[in-house]
């Protein structure tokens, strides 16, 4: 009765790192996501302000390597990585709705 | 993630560093020759000549005019370049015929005109990749379509910029880091050299990371640009509009027109911009209705001076566009500043040492890590793999790479003259002398091989500008008495990188020998306490 209890060993250090593998792909994956949303929505919102689109797109994604580096420090520092991956969720939605919005007409 | 936030940005600053650290060196070493790759280019070149008292931009522009008229006076586009301090000697004139019909695009044509003459020079030249192939590694490294790297690089400079910004909130207090350093403290002194690194250059660190990912902009983050501007012809309407390219009308179908003379648009560019003070100058559709000169200054700080353009048919200058906008003056200050073609003699000086610099905040970053793992482990005096991979990656890239770098310097001198390939052979030369270094990193013990390692990277650096002497007519011996100081200071850096070298294998030998008095004390103090127990 030795066997099973070997086999279940590897499964379970695998579910010991899985919330780390979970947080980082939230710091890559999700924080990509988000920032790349974020070039999208922002120099749109800048438009309705009455500037110049293409220089709103430019000045936000030079900028948006700081935002997504802060999401990656904002990930390692979250409670969980399901809080993590919440907030996460959150931004992206309220980006694509801002998005969805403000997208030019025609 | 650990109790404080502090807690944990150190946890991520330790690991963000050290995966992709080695990568990052060797991005920050390769890159700063980026900053004297004119002068390794003639470094690389004796064939050509020293560095002369320049002629006056108008005696030369008259000269290339000259022999283009002759040449092709019906051309896609000529092309001009003027010797400027650092680079090559030469006056260069280049052109694009016009297509001939059934030809999809002709071949571009170059040639080095002698500067009193003005008649084309056949001068036999070895063939290097020069300083152009080392520090376009820092960005396409090598061996590997280009893209690929643009990516990986890409991705290793997001974990320099994460690993920046976490390094400054894991410091407690970083105005005293400043005043501190340790030597010989093993550990500490290691902590000590990299906080003192990153926190005097933090504003080059801050700078060149983030410039670095913003020349790659939208290759990294397409997806705005994608769906706002859909297809080719909105996409280059956009990059137009931000970045102020204006490409030439290459239809052909233009009439006949004579070119009017460069040198009074010449003369109208001085009014405006002082004397000797272009670097080149391209004329498109010479000989049509719809010719256009553009003059194009010498690097000035921060790109003060727009190009100038030319009508080419009545030769009076164009109205400029105004002020560029301000996040795309912006985005031109930060390119220019992670290249510094502005930057004289002095703060070129102060760019490499900067570069340097980045390059050991990342090296004293990566011994950090293993040496306070082992510091920890010592207590259970296990082996571990982990450390010893990390201390053969260490090694083999801090002071391998150095070694495999002057490989590519040797390599220009020793390969045979004629040989074929040339230029692919002095960067194999680099790869497989950095390679040799790893596979005798991870045979010999750790502790000899960093002082052997140590002191062949300073020979390899110390002997060049004797090599140099051997092999060459473009030694100290000539260049220091002729005044040809750009040529001069790549010699000069080298004995300073031999220099280099041999101190840092003295100070790692007295360190180890310390050590180990260190150590053999303790175990003696031990048996003493196990006698008198005994007793």
């Amino acid at each position: 009765m030795r066997a099973p209890v070997l086999s279940s060993a590897i499964p379970q250090r695998l579910r010991r790192s899985l919330p780390m593998i979970s947080r980082v792909l939230a710091a890559i994956a999700g924080g990509y996501a988000v920032t790349s949303l974020l070039t999208l929505a922002l120099p749109l919102i800048l438009v309705s302000f009455g500037i110049d689109q293409a220089q709103a797109l430019l000045g936000t994604t030079i900028g948006s390597v700081f935002f997504w580096a802060a999401i990656i420090m904002a990930v390692f520092h979250a409670r969980s990585a399901m809080w993590a991956w919440l907030w996460l969720v959150g931004a992206a939605l309220l980006l694509a709705l801002a998005t969805l919005f403000l997208w030019p007409e025609g | 993630m650990k109790e404080s936030f502090r807690q944990s940005m150190t946890w991520l600053h330790t690991w963000a560093g050290l995966l992709v650290g080695w990568v990052l060196f060797f991005v920050f070493l390769t890159g700063t020759f980026g900053y004297i790759n004119a002068e390794v280019d003639r470094w690389m070149r004796p064939e050509q000549p020293i560095l002369s008292a320049p002629r006056p931009i108008a005696d030369l522009l008259r000269l290339a005019e000259r022999r283009l008229r002759l040449q092709v006076s019906d051309a896609e586009f000529w092309q001009i370049s003027l010797p400027e301090g650092r680079g090559s000697p030469d006056l260069y004139i280049g052109w694009r015929p016009r297509p001939v019909t059934g030809e999809k695009s002709s071949k571009f044509t170059r040639e080095v005109l002698d500067n009193q003459t003005g008649s084309p020079i056949h001068r036999k030249v070895r063939e290097t990749g020069g300083g152009g192939t080392l520090y376009a590694m820092h960005y396409a490294l090598h061996y590997m379509p280009s893209r690929w790297a643009y990516y990986i690089v890409g991705i290793c400079t997001m974990f320099m910029l994460v690993a920046i910004l976490t390094g400054i909130v894991a410091h407690k207090k970083i105005f005293k880091d400043f005043f501190t350093f340790r030597p010989a403290k093993g550990q500490r002194s290691w902590l000590d050299g990299h906080n003192l690194l990153a926190v005097t250059a933090l504003p080059f660190h801050v700078m060149i990371t983030w410039s670095g990912l913003v020349f790659f902009l939208f290759t990294y983050m397409p997806i705005a640009v994608d769906a706002l501007y859909p297809g080719d012809e909105a996409r280059n309407q956009f990059f137009t509009q931000i970045y102020g390219f204006d490409r030439p009308d290459r239809s052909v179908d233009h009439p006949a027109a004579s070119l009017a003379p460069l040198g009074s648009m010449l003369a109208q560019t001085e009014k405006i911009w002082g004397a000797d003070t272009t670097a080149s100058i391209v004329v498109d559709n010479p000989g049509r209705d719809n010719a256009r000169v553009t003059f194009r200054p010498q690097s000035t700080i921060i790109g003060e001076r727009e190009p100038l353009r030319f009508d080419g048919v009545t030769g009076i200058m164009r109205e400029s566009a105004g002020a560029r906008p301000v996040v795309s003056r912006f985005n031109n200050i930060l390119l220019s500043l992670h290249e510094g073609r502005f930057a004289g003699p002095v703060l070129r000086l102060l760019y490499v040492v900067a570069g340097l610099a980045g390059a050991a905040l990342i090296g004293t970053g990566l011994l950090l890590w293993s040496t306070k793992r082992k510091a920890r482990l010592r207590q259970t005096m296990r082996p571990h793999f982990g450390i010893a991979v990390v201390d053969v990656l260490n090694l083999g890239t801090i002071i391998g790479l150095p070694i495999g770098v002057a490989a590519y310097f040797w390599a220009n001198r020793v390969l045979p003259v004629e040989m074929t390939g040339r230029a692919a052979w002095e960067v194999h030369a680099m790869f497989i002398t950095w390679s040799v270094t790893f596979l005798y990193t991870a045979v010999r013990p750790l502790d000899r091989a960093w002082i052997e390692l140590c002191c062949l990277a300073s020979a390899a650096y110390a002997l060049l500008p004797l090599l140099n002497v051997v092999t060459t007519e473009r030694h100290l011996g000539v260049t220091i008495p002729a005044g040809d100081w750009s040529l001069a200071s790549i010699d000069l850096g080298m004995l300073v990188a031999g220099l280099f070298f041999a101190f840092l294998a003295r100070n790692i030998q007295r360190k180890q020998i310390g050590d180990r008095a260190q150590r053999s004390k303790r175990a003696a103090s031990r048996s003493e306490l196990t006698a008198e127990a005994a007793e």
